[in-house]
Order: structure tokens, then sequence, then C-alpha cells
């Protein structure tokens, strides 16, 4: 069992890297960001703490999202819509296996990515690192399933291989802005009462308490929020994958 | 042994009926393919024997299993050429392979597999960077990773180039000489009848003709033709038999071409006449296959 997934898995990861494109906009983006958006020295006054702090946060979300939902709606799609899910299905490998493959491997992406953005902070940037580190691993985790079932989800709607990339970055990155992924998106805007409707903002709330930036509110609300939008990403991409390609 | 034992099996999609009522038995080390024109269901036989479509009703036996319950143990058995199957195109031919041979309990050996498929000299390449025909011939060495009893084939070779072609049939002759059972899908009659032992013919959800190639639709009785170039001087109506002129050549059609030809050539030597281009020629199985499926 345990040698059939990490055949799966080595085998979603060699596919990974191998597409420059791919390893670019989920490892080196966020990445990037991090270090031109705090070269100028800035602060956010509102919550008295330095941008590149706070971008720290906005990335540690960015590269979940990026890696999970992003990654995995993409691959998904690409290998149903390409034939090779269904010729999957003709071998003995079981469902599970292939699922649990993929799912390992974007959690390799995520913490490896992550793990690339936190040194690079604290060593070029000096920036804090999470004060929390249990809220900051859970905050991870969590963000990591959600994103992970949604992006699953999404592949289900989509039915082209061409149509993939555009409508995640379509979905990801206007809800991002109005989370307050790149630039503090106050409480009280109404801004932030649409992108409360959804998952990113409530991990980047928690991510904040994480970090020990105020203002994040209730912690546990946020955390159930995003359970709930990972039980709905779930029972959608269960109830409407398909191993045959839409042609 | 029988291989796969199909009754009365139909599909429907919708209240569009696509298989209405198929019988089928192969048995153990026969190549058996299954032509018919597009739309015929062959595609639809076959992914239902595969597991891969679910039967609206039948009998079928696959192996000995139901396929339609889709159990590890069958797929552990057969190996599968899909029409537009996908294959990984990031990895290496070999990796490929590996990845495969990694769900199966017993796998043919790496090396092996590449040769048999003639592609032990791309084993390092990328499979994006194969041709279209070398990708269609990876994918044939992935059904066989398991060394698997029954090998399903669905057109395998459409869209070749005639050196292609031939090179994927050798591949084919070898499984064959390895004693695998093979359900190959083809409209390629020359396929068919090169590679096959019989030929099952579908027509609009039905088994319209089933038999060796050689004998399909009563071809070994059915009527010979006679053919040669027209003789200078000679009308058609002054020799002893029926002839059809077409403009180019000469055709006689008979049940009884033995016979025939004795009174055609007893005739041309006594008036001194050569018959030029003289062919004998047995139906076609385009023939016959035209007729069966009209």
């Amino acid at each position: 069992m345990v040698a059939l997934v990490a055949r799966t898995f080595r085998y979603d990861q060699r596919t990974f890297w191998r597409i420059p494109q791919a390893a670019f906009f989920t490892v080196l983006l966020p990445v990037m960001m991090l270090v031109i958006f705090t070269l100028n020295d800035r602060s956010i006054d509102a919550l008295h703490v330095a941008y590149a702090r706070y971008l720290l946060v906005g990335m540690t979300i960015f590269t979940v999202a990026g890696a999970s939902y992003g990654n995995l709606a993409a691959r998904i799609t690409w290998r149903r819509e390409t034939g090779i899910y269904q010729r999957l299905r003709t071998t003995p490998m079981p469902a599970w296996a292939m699922v649990a493959g993929q799912v390992v491997s974007a959690v390799t992406v995520v913490l490896l990515t992550l793990s690339l953005l936190l040194v690079i902070a604290a060593t070029f940037f000096d920036v804090a690192l999470p004060t929390s580190w249990p809220l900051f691993l859970a905050v991870v985790a969590l963000g990591t399933a959600c994103c992970a079932a949604l992006g699953a989800a999404m592949s289900t709607f989509v039915t082209s291989v061409e149509a993939v990339d555009p409508v995640v970055w379509a979905t990801m990155l206007p809800l991002m802005f109005v989370s307050g992924v790149f630039q503090y998106v106050s409480d009280d805007s109404w801004v932030a009462r649409v992108a409360d409707l959804f998952p990113i903002r409530h991990l980047l709330l928690a991510n904040m308490d994480a970090f020990g930036i105020p203002g994040s509110g209730d912690v546990g609300w946020h955390l159930a929020v995003v359970a709930a939008w990972t039980a709905l990403g779930l029972l959608v991409a269960v109830r409407r994958f398909r191993w045959a390609p839409h042609r | 042994m029988v291989a796969i034992d199909v009754q009365d099996l139909r599909k429907r999609y919708g209240d569009r009926e696509v298989l209405v009522g198929i019988d089928l038995r192969v048995e153990c080390g026969e190549l058996v393919a299954i032509l018919g024109p597009n739309g015929a269901g062959k595609t639809t036989t076959v992914e239902i024997l595969e597991g891969l479509t679910p039967r609206t009703a039948g009998e079928v036996s696959v192996l000995g299993h139901d396929p339609a319950r889709g159990e590890r143990g069958l797929r552990e058995r057969i190996g599968v050429v899909l029409q537009q199957g996908g294959v990984e195109t990031m990895l290496t031919c070999r990796e490929l392979l590996d990845l495969h041979r990694g769900f199966y309990p017993a796998p043919r050996a790496t090396d092996e597999l590449l040769d048999l498929v003639g592609l032990a000299a791309q084993g390092d390449e990328r499979v994006g960077r194969l041709s279209g025909g070398q990708q269609r011939r990876i994918d044939m060495a992935l059904a066989l990773a398991g060394d698997p009893e029954l090998v399903f084939l669905d057109e395998p070779t459409t869209g070749f180039d005639p050196a292609a072609r031939h090179q994927a049939w050798d591949a084919i002759v070898g499984l064959r000489a390895l004693g695998k059972t093979i359900v190959l899908t083809t409209h390629y009659l020359d396929e068919a009848e090169a590679l096959a032992d019989r030929v099952v013919v579908l027509s609009q959800g039905r088994v319209v003709a089933d038999g060796p190639p050689g004998v399909l639709g009563d071809r070994h009785t059915a009527p010979s033709r006679l053919t040669f170039f027209p003789i200078g001087g000679v009308a058609v109506r002054d020799l002893p038999v029926a002839v059809a002129d077409d403009g180019v050549r000469w055709t006689i059609t008979t049940s009884d071409p033995t016979a025939t030809l004795l009174e055609l050539t007893s005739w041309a030597v006594r008036e001194g006449h050569e018959l030029a281009g003289l062919e004998v020629t047995p139906p076609s199985l385009e023939e016959i296959y035209l007729e069966v499926t009209a």
C-alpha cells in the first residue's frame, strides 16, 4: 500500500518538476513577489506591522492555494482530458493510490515552497517567523486540505485542458485580492464582507494570528469556515469525479 | 478454455440502442478482429469487456470475471490499448513502463517490453518526443507491462503510415507468439486478414458475420471472378460464357470457376486468342464486408 502511494507520488513529482511553468507559478512566483514587494520598506499603519511581515502571511496562503488548488485543478483536468486517467483505470492501480499520491505530492510542494519563503524572509528581510507554530501548521494543513478539495471539485467543471489555467487564475486571483493576500483589507469594508464568504480570507486572518499580528478576530470561527468549505469541496469532488475525458 | 463469453449483450444510451444483442465467444490463444463501420458498436463492446463502460443487459464473462465489477483480479490479467488513451508525455519510456509495471504482481522486464514493440533505442527518451506511431507502440508496451493473458487493442494502427503499421503488426504477431489471447478492433480489412484467426463483423449493434477471414460470409463458396483484357476483333457475345465489359477488362462471374476456366481457355486456344492478363480471384474480404454491413 505504501509502496503503491510512493510510486504515484514519485510519478506526480517527476511530472510536476518537468513542466517549468508549473514549477515557476507555484514555487518561484510567491518567493519573487515576497522579494520584489518588500524591497521598498513600507508598513501597514492600520496594523502597525511592516509590510514584509504582512506579506509573508499572505504569501503563505498564496503558496498553499497555488500548490493545492491550482496544482490539483490543473493536473486532474489535464490527466482526465488527455485520457491518462482512463488508461490508468484499465490497470490494477486503485483510485485511492492515485489520489493519495497526488495529494502527498501537492503537500510536498507546499512544504518546500513555504520553507523557502520562511528562510528567505528570516534571512534577508529580517521578518519574524510565526509566533505560534502549532496554529501556523494547522492553518497550512487545513488550508492545503481545503484548497486541494476545492481544486479537485473545480476540475470536475472544466471540460478541456485549454480552459483550466484561465479558470484557476480567474477564480484564485480576484479572491486573493479581495481577501487581502497582497494588501491589507480592513474588516469593515464591503470587499471584506464578500471575501468573508470564501475560505481564503479566513485562512489569511487565522494565519495573521499565527504570526502574532493583531486584528484577526475569532480564529476558531475562521478555521470552522475553512473546514466547511473543505467538506463541500470533497463532497462535490467525490460525487462529480469521472475518469473519462469529455470528448 | 474460453477467454470471453458474451451473450445477448445490450447497451443503450438514453433512447439510442447502440448494441442490440451481441453474442461473442473468444477462445484462449485466439486472435479475434472486430470489424465494422464507424458507429457499429466496436468500441462500446470492448469498453464493456474492459470494464470501462457498464452494460444495459446481457451476460458477460471475461476470464471468468464480470468486468462490470471492476475487480482488481481481472485488471491484473488484462492489458488494454485504448483508441484514445493518454500517455504521460513528461516521463521517459522507461520511467512510464516502470510506473505501470509497479501496479502488477508479476510484470515483464522493461527491456523485454521495449524490445517487443521495437523501441529498445528510445528507452530513455521522453514519451512526448516520440512520433505518433512510436507513442502508440509505447501504449502497447504499457498494455503488456503486467504480462496479461488477454489483450484488447482498440484500433491500434489508426492514422499510421504503412511502415509504422507493419511494425505494429509485427508487435501484434509477437504477442500471438507469446500465446496471448487478443481482441483487436479495426476498420482496416487487410489488418484483420493479415492478423486474425477469426473476424467478427458488427453493424448497427449486431454481429452480422463471424468466422475465419478465409471463409467469412461464405467467401470460400461465393462466386469468383475471371478477368482478362479485351480481345481485339472479338465481341463479348462471341465468347461461350456471359462476359461483363467495364471498358478496361472483361469479367466473368462464376460459382464454378474450374469448369468455366476450362471452357474459356479451350475456346481461346481453339480460336487462337491470347487471354492477356488472365486472373482468377475469389471475392475479397472487402466485398464480403460491404455485403454483410450493407
